[in-house]
């Protein structure tokens, strides 16, 4: 996973989890605000409630004042007519304030119509009368009107307690409740009175076709009875539209059975609750979107890139361009530090290379020097072998040429002195052609190239003493040779060792009969086997031992023991070409032994030998 | 007119030339040995330029080359003779004192027909130059355009 990718995710939880805290607590405070609203519906119903309780209560201080006027202990009537009407002036809230005397005739009336009315029927008068208490109160329809009024009657009494009349004041209940939802807390509330049979008293706003209506059988008229505790009741349908209610009655006045009823459109109220949710969700949205902004950019401009100039450069770097840097390590912090570090590491790397690569550059040129020098010595090499092959040779053979020439021609004239001279300068002429030959045969060897593979030296012996066996006729040899092991090394190099070795043996064993010559194994030495060719020939002084394999050294006179001294030349540069060393032990009349050591081939090499030898079997 | 020789022998060697003359006497082949100094002369007679511009018609039946020699060298002759398609057939034996590899190979390569190494005893050598010369002059039929025996001046 790329840093970016980690970045953004950490980067979405760190917004996403307060974003959402957030956006549940606004849920949260969407439910709340919605059982505010809910409460404050409650709250506005049992507050209207309460204040028709305290106007019927004023009413009644009214009453009570009234009762004890002067102007009303008359039998004038026009007076106290004229009186109430000054009253009612002052309290417009009521349509009429009269007075009912105790037998139920209108006494006294603000409204100064002079009609006569028996109101005996009325039960707020029965009740008034009857009951202890002298206050009685009765919603009712305005018979010309058609308004709702609520009734509030008093009785006056003497001081014995007879009843002197009845005083009445009719609280205009359709502009009393106006007033009233004018303070309602939402434009779609509605607010209605209605008493204790299910009549709608009033219904504000536009409740005409409502009023006097009955919601007897309807759930909002049973919720308003028995609220069984809750405060408001949803979903309850009236007038072709469903409502949250809330209901208060006037539990002081049970025989009104006034309820208060405050409804609101269920969807005006989420609507609000929804609409603050909304608005609070996208200043969420808005912050998170601006944090989580901010947030990437420093992410990236702090970090990712940072990274990503970091990787660049030690890519460079390791690519090959030793010249790559971070440069200017932003920000500061670890991951500065960081670039400060690779920087200096980088130039440490640099100017290590640098001293490598002189280092290198030198040695190249040193060693092409020496291989220069070492071709132009192989070359002059090569080329004085050349020249002696073809220059040294050709005199010789006109020596050779000319002496026997001249011994043809004057045969007859010279005496035996001079022929013996002659045979001694086309003898003398042969042996240098020998040398040469054998010089040349050293040099050629030194120069081949080597083709190492894998050598069985007991099938090499066996060979190499086939080709000698002319030489052997006739002599009484007693070979004993051990059983050899594979070696690596050159096939052709390798039978020239043995060749020289074992006609060296028989060589020197000549006087003896009979000879003995032995081929072996002498264990190893650092690792490579140590080989030998021992006889019990004429042997040597140890104390020239170190002149044997030089080019053209000899031990033994010419006329003993013929050759030119240059096959344990020859042994020791092959030897030495392989990687081993030879070395010699004699004893005069005795017998010489040489020592040589080869490689080993592998076990492993060994092994897939035998493997397959013993398929081919 | 410069006469017509079966033998064309390159050496620069005068001792070498004589003792290879004396070996070839033993056939009566001397008188058919024209001897050349050096790989510019063998050059000249073949293409017949310089002094041997007016030569008649007809190549050697065979050609003894030396390889080391002053100007121009014994490979560059055959080289040159190999590579040149009215010469190409002429029969080319490398006469040299020393088995060198890298000349062998050299003139195996550039077409030689014969590579034969000088021996050291005189006897040997003058066995060698016999054989060589009884093969090639006599034996051996020589390709069309070769001067013939019959063509040789005295007969």
């Amino acid at each position: 996973m790329s840093i970016r990718a980690r970045l953004l995710l950490l980067i979405l939880f760190a917004t996403l989890i307060p974003a959402l805290v957030g956006g549940m607590q606004f849920l949260e405070r969407r439910d709340a605000e919605i059982a505010a609203a809910q409460r404050d519906l409650a709250a506005t119903a049992q507050r209207v409630a309460r204040v028709l309780r305290d106007t019927v209560r004023a009413t009644a201080q009214l009453h009570y004042g009234l009762s004890r006027a002067r102007d009303l202990d008359t039998q004038d009537k026009a007076a106290c007519s004229a009186f109430l009407a000054d009253v009612l002036k002052e309290h417009p809230q009521y349509t009429g304030i009269l007075t009912i005397t105790p037998k139920g005739d209108l006494f006294c009336d603000s409204l100064r119509t002079g009609r006569a009315l028996h109101l005996t029927d009325r039960r707020y008068f029965q009740q008034a009368l009857t009951s202890e208490n002298p206050l009685a109160i009765e919603p009712a329809f305005g018979r010309l009107t058609g308004i709702a009024v609520l009734q509030i009657a008093y009785a006056a009494r003497g001081e014995t307690g007879e009843p002197r009349f009845v005083l009445l004041a009719s609280l205009n209940l359709e502009k009393y409740m106006q007033l009233r939802a004018t303070s309602l807390p939402r434009k779609t509330a509605v607010i209605a009175l209605m008493d204790g049979k299910g009549t709608l008293l009033t219904w504000h706003p536009d409740g005409e076709k409502l009023r006097g209506t009955s919601i007897a059988d309807s759930p909002l008229f049973r919720f308003a009875r028995e609220p069984h505790g809750e405060e408001v009741r949803e979903d309850i349908e009236l007038g072709g539209q469903f409502r949250i209610w809330a209901a208060s009655a006037l539990p002081e006045f049970p025989e009104a059975g006034l309820h208060v009823l405050v409804g609101v459109s269920k969807k005006d109220l989420l609507a609000a609750a929804n609409r603050n949710l909304g608005q609070a969700l996208s200043i969420l949205a808005i912050v998170s979107l601006l944090v989580f902004a901010g947030a990437w950019a420093l992410v990236e401009l702090g970090i990712r890139r940072q990274a990503a100039r970091i990787i660049a450069a030690v890519a460079r770097f390791s690519g090959g361009d030793f010249g790559a840097r971070i440069g200017n390590p932003y920000p500061r912090g670890e991951i500065g530090d960081l670039m400060a570090a690779l920087d200096h590491a980088f130039e440490l790397m640099q100017a290590q290379r640098d001293v490598i690569q002189g280092l290198n550059a030198d040695l190249e040129r040193r060693v092409a020097e020496r291989t220069a020098q070492l071709e132009a010595a192989n070359e002059e090499l090569e080329s004085l072998s050349y020249s002696v092959s073809h220059d040294l040779r050709a005199p010789l053979r006109h020596v050779q040429g000319y002496a026997e020439m001249l011994g043809e021609d004057a045969e007859s004239t010279l005496s035996p002195e001079s022929r013996r001279y002659l045979e001694v300068i086309a003898g003398a002429g042969r042996e240098m052609g020998e040398l040469i030959d054998d010089l040349l045969s050293f040099l050629r060897m030194s120069r081949a190239e080597m083709h190492e593979t894998q050598v069985d030296l007991g099938a090499l012996v066996q060979n190499s003493i086939r080709d000698l066996e002319t030489s052997t006729r006739g002599r009484n040899i007693g070979w004993t040779i051990a059983p050899l092991p594979s070696v690596t090394g050159d096939r052709a190099m390798l039978k020239q060792v043995f060749a020289n070795l074992l006609g060296n043996a028989m060589k020197y064993t000549r006087p003896k009969d009979p000879a003995a010559i032995e081929i072996g194994c002498a264990g190893e030495e650092d690792g490579r086997l140590v080989l030998f060719v021992r006889d019990n020939g004429v042997g040597f002084d140890m104390k020239y031992a170190d002149k044997l394999f030089g080019v053209f050294q000899r031990l033994h006179r010419a006329d003993q023991f013929e050759g030119t001294g240059i096959g344990l030349a020859n042994v020791r540069r092959i030897i030495a070409r392989h990687g081993g060393r030879v070395w010699a032990k004699a004893v005069p009349d005795q017998g010489a032994a040489f020592y040589f050591t080869l490689k080993r081939v592998k076990s492993e090499e060994l092994r897939v030998k035998s493997e397959k030898h013993e398929q081919a079997v | 007119m410069l006469s017509l020789k079966r033998i064309l022998l390159v050496e620069d060697n005068p001792r070498d030339a004589e003792l290879a003359l004396h070996a070839l006497a033993a056939h009566n082949l001397a008188n058919e040995v024209l001897h050349l100094h050096d790989g510019a002369e063998a050059l000249d007679y073949l293409y017949r330029r310089g002094e041997f511009s007016g030569r008649v018609n007809g190549n050697p039946a065979v050609v003894l080359l030396d390889l080391k020699m002053p100007k121009v060298d014994g490979l560059e002759v055959l080289r040159q003779i190999k590579s040149e398609p009215t010469l190409s057939t002429i029969p080319v034996v490398v006469m040299t004192s020393s088995r060198e590899d890298r000349d062998l190979q050299a003139a195996y390569r550039l077409g030689v027909n014969a590579y034969v190494v000088k021996p050291m005893k005189f006897k040997d050598f003058i066995d060698a130059v016999k054989q060589v010369g009884a093969f090639w002059a006599i034996l051996n039929e020589a390709p069309p355009g070769t001067v013939s025996r019959d063509d040789r001046p005295g007969t």
